[in-house]
């Protein structure tokens, strides 16, 4: 007997990804998931960022990491809520994992919550996790050919981060490839140029942020 | 490696199927995945045995696996054209408007009795 299903594979995890989608609705809390292959800068990027964002919102960071908590403690200097979680043998996050580590924060005091997804340009791709917003950080040691290996995490994100962009000099990576191969793939995406350990582009992104972050909860 | 979470889920939701429709064993499973999934056949394939080793409904199951190429329409011309390392239109050089397919992961159908 031949039995039709059609139906999503990732259901089980879409489900839960709608069910962390209504707890952040019902809370009013702004969401965004950061992909990005591993030393790419995300955490660096968040260091930069929380103080810049600290006076407007109220903040949480979830960490996805395989191993340690190194990140979190990066994170924790900041006086921001953090919950890390360790996938151990998983190469990225799921909606469960984040189902999970939200019933650890205190819902009601937050306007924003960074996730901060396990280092891969493949796998979180393909996870729900009911965020808002995905953005993916590339730096430009990792060459410019990423897109185009990688175009699933640039086609799904609303914006790209070139970070450590003050190594360009040292590097044969070529911006305009890069803008056109991250541009023809996806036209609505936003690039920012950023150094994070300088600090420089960073609030061009955090306004960037505060304007999508104060459009979805009106405040 | 996201194949075995991929095929957890799947796990899950052939159990659906055998729970609704009764069935003591399934013979195969297809799934369509698209190329802009990143999923590995022959990955999957084997997490799929392993993952249904201790379940006697699944156990021994074909997993056939249909792959769609990735293809675009033009946000210039409409045309569609599959992507391959290549993400503007052959036709007119356009960028892309959007993806038509290779996002799939879904099940087609289940054989069993």
């Amino acid at each position: 007997m031949e039995i039709k299903v059609l139906k999503n594979i990732m259901e089980r995890n879409e489900d839960l990804a709608a069910e962390n989608r209504r707890l952040f609705a019902e809370y009013k809390i702004f969401v965004l998931n950061m992909m990005s292959s591993p030393g790419a800068g995300k955490t660096a990027i968040l260091e930069q960022a929380i103080p810049r964002l600290k006076d407007r919102f109220n903040m949480a960071v979830i960490e996805g990491d395989l191993m340690t908590s190194r990140d979190a403690e990066r994170i924790s200097f900041h006086e921001v809520p953090v919950v890390q979680i360790n996938t151990e043998s998983s190469c990225h996050l799921d909606a469960g994992m984040v189902n999970r580590a939200v019933e650890e924060l205190e819902l009601n005091d937050l306007d924003l919550i960074f996730i901060e997804n396990v280092g891969n340009l493949v796998c979180p791709g393909t996870f729900d996790l009911g965020e808002h917003v995905k953005i993916v950080v590339l730096s430009v040691t990792e060459g410019d050919d990423k897109p185009a290996k990688y175009p699933l995490m640039f086609q799904e994100s609303r914006a790209c981060i070139l970070n450590k962009i003050d190594l360009l000099p040292h590097t044969n990576f070529d911006l305009d490839r890069f803008y056109k191969d991250v541009s023809d793939m996806n036209a609505d995406i936003e690039i920012f140029q950023t150094a994070a350990v300088t600090g420089q582009g960073i609030d061009r992104w955090c306004r960037w942020l505060e304007e999508l972050v104060t459009a979805k909860n009106g405040s | 490696m996201h194949e075995m979470a991929i095929v957890e889920n799947l796990v899950s939701a052939v159990g659906e199927q055998v729970v609704q429709h009764k069935l003591k064993q399934v013979t195969k499973v297809k799934v369509v995945a698209g190329e802009l999934t990143g999923v590995v056949p022959d990955v999957l394939r084997f997490c799929w045995q392993v993952c249904t080793e201790n379940i006697p409904a699944c156990s021994g199951a074909e997993l056939d696996i249909e792959q769609k190429p990735a293809v675009a329409r033009c946000r210039s011309c409409a045309a569609e054209f599959e992507m391959r390392h290549n993400f503007s239109c052959p036709r007119c050089g356009g960028g892309i408007e959007r993806v038509v397919s290779g996002k799939e992961l879904y099940i087609d159908y289940i054989e069993g009795e």
